[in-house]
């Protein structure tokens, strides 16, 4: 029950529709109860007088009257209650998105899309069904219980109701083992079916594999073993729902011979009309509800607290990056001094001791083998990640802190190597930051980046949507589309982090020169494994295992025996070797 | 001609369906004997109540022998009843699983065997959903429809003949329900449609929102946006809660409050309808009492039923489906020839092509004999992974002939291929299990087989001082390996078949230096007892064959020995030397 209490806010802000809502079904549960005992009243008048039925009318147009409330009842509470578990759900998934958006890097690779996602929906659904049919079955489920009890003891027979009501708490007893079986097998039966898949995914990947060491037989077995499994799983899931029938068929059957046994001897003895039985074997059946309620509430409840518990605590993660920094960047002047990070849960350093200054106008290229901390370098840089120490990086003097997460970023056009798009169209992928850009400025941006004739030529232009309802990319299309989003920002820096590895190094040589004639005044960092993309830095800095191994401009590092230099040896033989093999 | 494709579509997926059911019919018929029985069982209660309380409780007749016998009777149909309906649903989804597990692993082995040419045009995705989403969309058919749907449907006609065995204006009152029913169920179908589509829409929009933005984060924040999105997520999300207000709306007015509402009309009705008739002075208080009873019951199955359309018509797409995948042709007879004697190789004027406009083998033309150690190597798309593939048969050769010791490739038995030829590819694949298992890979293979495998491969030592030896499990609970010794295992996996070829696919392109050595030894004990046909990024890993081959657009340019290739200048393999070379002077320079 502490789900209740946790959710305690949420029942308190919506106090009038879930008072409302109760009241409705305190109500349906009152006619519930009147409505055996005017069929009681009505066999009895039958029974008394065979040959004046028009004496029942009144009792019948009462019934009427009755079971149209109790329907209108119904409608009324379902749109409450349910209304408003989903109104909690909305609000969930709203605070949960907000908390999304201002998460940094550490907290996304402490937690992985499948479980956020996981959180995210599920998780959700579930705090909803607790909040809405949770409470009612709770509610109502002990509402009904009470007043069937009050109407079987008070105002039919006390002496009968006991009698009738001994197989009860075994039902309820067995409800709530049966639920309890079914909740763990549904378990395995997910596990199982997700064996199975797991299995096909792996041997349609392998087929190749399969087929070359001939082990298709083999491969069939294994997954026949696996469908046998889920199907005996199945079929134990089917036998404990099976189950449910059994038990309220012979308990019902069992207070009914009990009801009538003993209701007979107490109508001989004029004790009880025939009506009154009638009525009481009515209210018998209501009593199910109530005995099954209670084993579902306790299986909605404990899925709920679950869910609620990983939501919350998810809700409660503080900011991976604090924003309490007020500065906005007035110019550019980064200066990067002794710098060392690592990740959290890694021993080795991501980066170590690295060092160098960068002006405005200047353009700074980073070359270096594959997992060497570029890409770490820059995130540092747009503070995706927290230092150890503020002073590692100045930026205009200042460490990163002191200025608005949001100004500082928006300090950088950061294009990565692959690049994202939202499922929007061309055009409002590369206004992505600026949805205010008229049409002409994307264009222009477009034919910059060397993507614009291209998108003219799809079947929207620029309103296209991209991805899987609309077109899809080549790599090489997705990264001039990241450039000419980025060339529309018009951030004082640039970083192409090997943004062009998938166009052609003609091309790129193009759109290299139309940005450096567009941003004269810009500050850019290029990442490249092309190291021809480097030549015109300023300044390159050589990065491998996280350590700065060279630094300096082109011809420099082109005259020592260096990783640079070799690379660009290699680079140089692979070309002229591709013109002649090609 | 759509619509007469699609009907037949639809009309085979309820053959596939239906053929399964009678496949036991012994099972069947038992099933369906315990279903009548248990139905009967059902409805002799409340017309028992009905003897006694007309015959004996208004009489006032209470002899005890009668009495007993009712109760006895009583007692015996109603346990019996239960019993009957758990067996009964017990046998309708045992047959129901048993169906659908049949069907699955029929799909699975299919599919094993269509051609790799197949598989290319074929979205991974898609297939893994077709064997196990659709599979277990029919299963929910089965499994409802059997046990739900069938068993509702005669016990409502076990309560309408109980019914009009007790009085037939009464009936006739009663029945009036189950045309309520159906149009009430058939209204809320049409009129939540639309609000049910559109909540699924928002739905996944929803998700597929949430998914982009956490794969995009850094993006969104790059710039910013958080804001904006956030705005439009809240759109998304208000949009969602208005459709799901219409589906409550729709079923709140139209499903449980208004069956319930109408099967209290109903008891209303047939009460007046008793005081009617009974002033004719024909019918019994007890009559009442069972037909209560019997109303009770009646809502429920009817709702049941009715509800389960839709699912009915989502398990006849997905069997649709399953059937047209069965329905894939595979590919013709194999040939006879037991088993490959010497591992000979010639290709004689070979063309192939995946794509008839874009031919990937030219006229290839080329003599392997038994035994011999071949190097190829050559840019991607040069043609020299498909001589892999059509070696393994997996693609049939377009035009000219590939012989394997005299005989076209096409005349060995499948079993043939398996055992004379093995494959080690790029990836070392390992499965969690133990290392004999890893090896033998349900082959079967003697002990002495796999053991020479191992020391063949070089692994045989280190195998001897593991504590449990082949048992040792490998995988991710298991012992990890060292990369030279996962390279080791699959290498003594392709030897335990004693194949007479052995194919290499790079496979020592993405290792060190270490493991490649290991991998050369290999090579070098084999070398002139198996045919070595050695596809290689690295060109250390070939230098000692007797010739290799540079391939070029589907064509071999350059073939000779190491040394002789090495002699022409402006050559291709030399070229291809150089830059290995200066690649190594790069590495070394990053570890300095």
């Amino acid at each position: 029950m502490r789900l209740f209490l946790r959710l305690g806010w949420f029942f308190r802000d919506h106090k009038a529709t879930y008072t409302a809502a109760l009241l409705m079904l305190t109500v349906v549960a009152a006619l519930n109860m009147i409505i055996p005992w005017l069929v009681a009243q009505a066999v009895d008048r039958l029974v008394a007088t065979p040959d004046q039925p028009e004496r029942t009318y009144t009792l019948l147009i009462l019934l009427a009257a009755g079971a149209l409330i109790i329907y209108l009842m119904r409608v009324g509470w379902r749109l409450m209650l349910f209304g408003t578990s989903y109104r909690l759900g909305h609000h969930l998934r709203k605070a949960f998105y907000a908390r999304l958006a201002a998460q940094g890097q550490a907290f996304y690779s402490r937690h992985n899309t499948g479980d956020l996602m996981a959180r995210a929906t599920n998780d959700i659904d579930a705090i909803e069904v607790a909040a809405g049919e949770g409470i009612l079955s709770g509610f109502d489920g002990a509402l009904t219980f009470v007043l069937v009890l009050v109407m079987m003891f008070a105002v039919i027979d006390w002496r009968l109701t006991l009698v009738a009501l001994i197989p009860f708490p075994l039902m309820g007893y067995y409800f709530y083992r049966i639920s309890n079986r079914i909740h763990h097998q549904f378990h395995d039966a997910l596990e199982a079916f997700s064996g199975l898949n797991d299995m096909t995914q792996e041997s349609m990947t392998g087929i190749r594999l399969i087929r070359s060491m001939g082990l298709e037989e083999v491969q069939s077995n294994e997954f026949n073993l696996l469908s046998n499994r889920a199907a005996d799983i199945n079929y134990q899931v089917a036998r404990s729902e099976a189950m449910y029938e059994p038990v309220v068929f012979l308990s019902l059957a069992g207070a009914m011979l009990l009801t009538l046994s003993y209701g007979a001897w107490l109508i001989v003895h004029t004790e009880l009309s025939v009506g009154e039985l009638t009525g009481f074997t009515l209210y018998l059946v209501q009593l199910i509800w109530p005995m099954f309620a209670f084993g579902w509430l306790l299986n909605i409840v404990e899925r709920g607290s679950a869910a609620l518990k990983r939501v919350e605590n998810l809700l409660e993660t503080p900011d991976s990056v604090p924003d309490n920094g007020s500065l906005t960047p007035q110019s550019v002047q980064i200066s990067v001094d002794n710098l060392s990070f690592h990740h959290l849960e890694e021993q080795t350093e991501t980066l170590s001791q690295i060092g160098f200054d960068l002006g405005a106008g200047q353009r700074l290229g980073i070359a270096g083998p594959t997992g060497a901390g570029k890409t770490t370098l820059i995130q540092l840089l747009m503070r995706y990640w927290e230092l150890d120490d503020t002073q590692m990086i100045l930026l205009d003097g200042q460490p990163l802190r002191a200025y608005r997460l949001e100004m500082l970023r928006r300090a950088f056009a950061y294009v990565p190597q692959d690049p994202f798009l939202f499922s929007l169209s061309v055009g409002e992928n590369i206004a992505l930051y600026r949805p205010d850009a008229t049409m002409d400025e994307i264009r222009r941006a477009a034919s910059l980046a060397a993507i614009g004739d291209e998108i003219e030529h799809f079947p929207e232009g620029y309103d296209t949507p991209v991805g899987e309802r609309g077109i899809a990319l080549s790599g090489g299309q997705r990264q001039r589309l990241a450039i000419a989003r980025a060339i529309l920002t018009q951030a004082p820096v640039l970083i192409l982090d090997d943004a062009l590895s998938a166009v052609d190094s003609r091309t790129e040589q193009q759109i290299l020169q139309r940005l450096q004639q567009e941003m004269r005044n810009r500050t850019t960092i290029i990442i490249s494994h092309r190291l021809s993309t480097l030549r015109q830095c300023d300044n390159i800095l050589v990065l491998a295992h996280g350590e700065l191994i060279e630094s300096g401009p082109h011809d420099a590092l082109l005259s020592r025996d260096g990783w640079y230099a070799r690379m660009w040896t290699y680079q140089q033989l692979e070309a002229d070797f591709d013109d002649a093999a090609g | 001609m759509q619509q007469d494709k699609q009907s037949i579509q639809s009309s085979s997926a309820f053959g596939l369906l239906f053929s399964y059911i009678g496949r036991d019919k012994p099972l069947l018929v038992r099933a369906a004997v315990l279903l009548m029985l248990a139905t009967g069982a059902d409805v002799a209660g409340p017309l028992l109540a009905k003897l006694f309380i007309d015959d004996y409780l208004m009489q006032s007749r209470f002899a005890p022998m009668p009495l007993a016998m009712i109760l006895a009777a009583y007692l015996f149909t109603q346990i019996g009843s239960a019993w009957l309906r758990y067996q009964q649903t017990l046998r309708f989804t045992d047959i129901a699983l048993a169906a659908v597990k049949e069907i699955r692993q029929r799909v699975f082995s299919h599919v094993l065997k269509l051609p790799i040419a197949w598989y290319d045009r074929a979205a991974t995705g898609q297939l893994v959903s077709r064997i196990t989403n659709d599979t277990e969309a029919i299963k929910d058919l089965y499994v409802q429809f059997l046990s739900t749907v069938l068993t509702n449907a005669v016990l409502l006609i076990g309560i309408i003949i109980a019914m009009a065995l007790l009085d037939l204006r009464l009936m006739a009152i009663s029945l009036l329900l189950i045309p309520g029913v159906i149009g009430l169920i058939y209204l809320y179908q049409r009129l939540s449609g639309a609000a049910v589509a559109a909540s699924r829409q928002h739905r996944s929009e929803i998700n597929n929102l949430i998914s982009e933005s956490i794969a995009g984060m850094p993006v969104i924040q790059a710039g910013g946006q958080q804001g904006r999105f956030s705005d439009y997520f809240e759109q998304l999300n208000t949009r969602y809660y208005a459709s799901r207000m219409r589906t409550i709306r729709v079923s709140a007015l139209l499903l449980r409050p208004a069956i319930d509402l109408l099967s209290i009309s109903v008891l209303i009705a047939v009460i007046w309808g008793f005081g009617q008739v009974q002033v004719e002075g024909a019918i019994e208080i007890g009559v009442l009492y069972a037909y209560l009873n019997f109303l009770g019951r009646f809502t429920e199955p009817l709702a049941e039923i009715t509800q389960r359309f839709n699912l009915y018509q989502q398990a006849m797409v997905a069997g649709a489906r399953v059937q047209a995948l069965l329905q894939q042709p595979l590919p013709a007879t194999e040939g006879a020839e037991p088993c490959i004697p010497r591992g000979g190789v010639r290709f004689s004027n070979v063309s192939f092509a995946y794509r008839a406009d874009k031919p990937v083998l030219k006229q290839l033309s080329l003599e392997i004999p038994a035994g011999s150690f071949i190097g190829i190597v050559g840019h991607t798309g040069s043609g020299k992974s498909t001589l892999l593939n059509l070696l393994l048969n997996f693609y049939p050769v377009s035009a000219g002939t590939l012989t394997l010791d005299d005989r076209t490739i096409d005349q060995y038995s499948q079993q043939a291929l398996r055992d004379g030829i093995a494959l080690i590819p790029q990836e070392p694949f390992i499965k969690s299990a133990s290392l004999r298992e890893n090896i033998d890979m349900g082959r079967n293979l003697p002990q002495l087989q796999i053991e020479k495998a191992l020391h063949e491969a070089g692994l045989g030592a280190f195998v001897s001082q593991l504590p449990q030896g082949l048992e040792t499990l490998l995988g991710e609970r298991g012992t990890r390996l060292s990369t030279g010794q996962r390279q080791q295992l699959v290498i003594a996996r392709a030897l335990a078949a004693t194949p007479r070829i052995l194919l290499l696919d790079e496979a020592t392109a993405n290792v060190d230096s270490e493991t490649e050595s290991v991998v050369q030894q290999a090579l070098n004990k084999l070398h002139g007892q198996t045919t070595l046909i050695v596809v290689a990024h690295r060109l250390s890993t070939i230098r000692r064959a007797d010739r290799i081959l540079v391939m070029r657009q589907g064509e071999v340019v350059e073939r000779g020995t190491h040394a002789e290739l090495m002699q022409s200048e402006h050559g291709i393999y030399r070229g291809l030397y150089r830059l290995q070379y200066q690649a190594q002077q790069v590495e070394m320079a990053e570890h300095q």
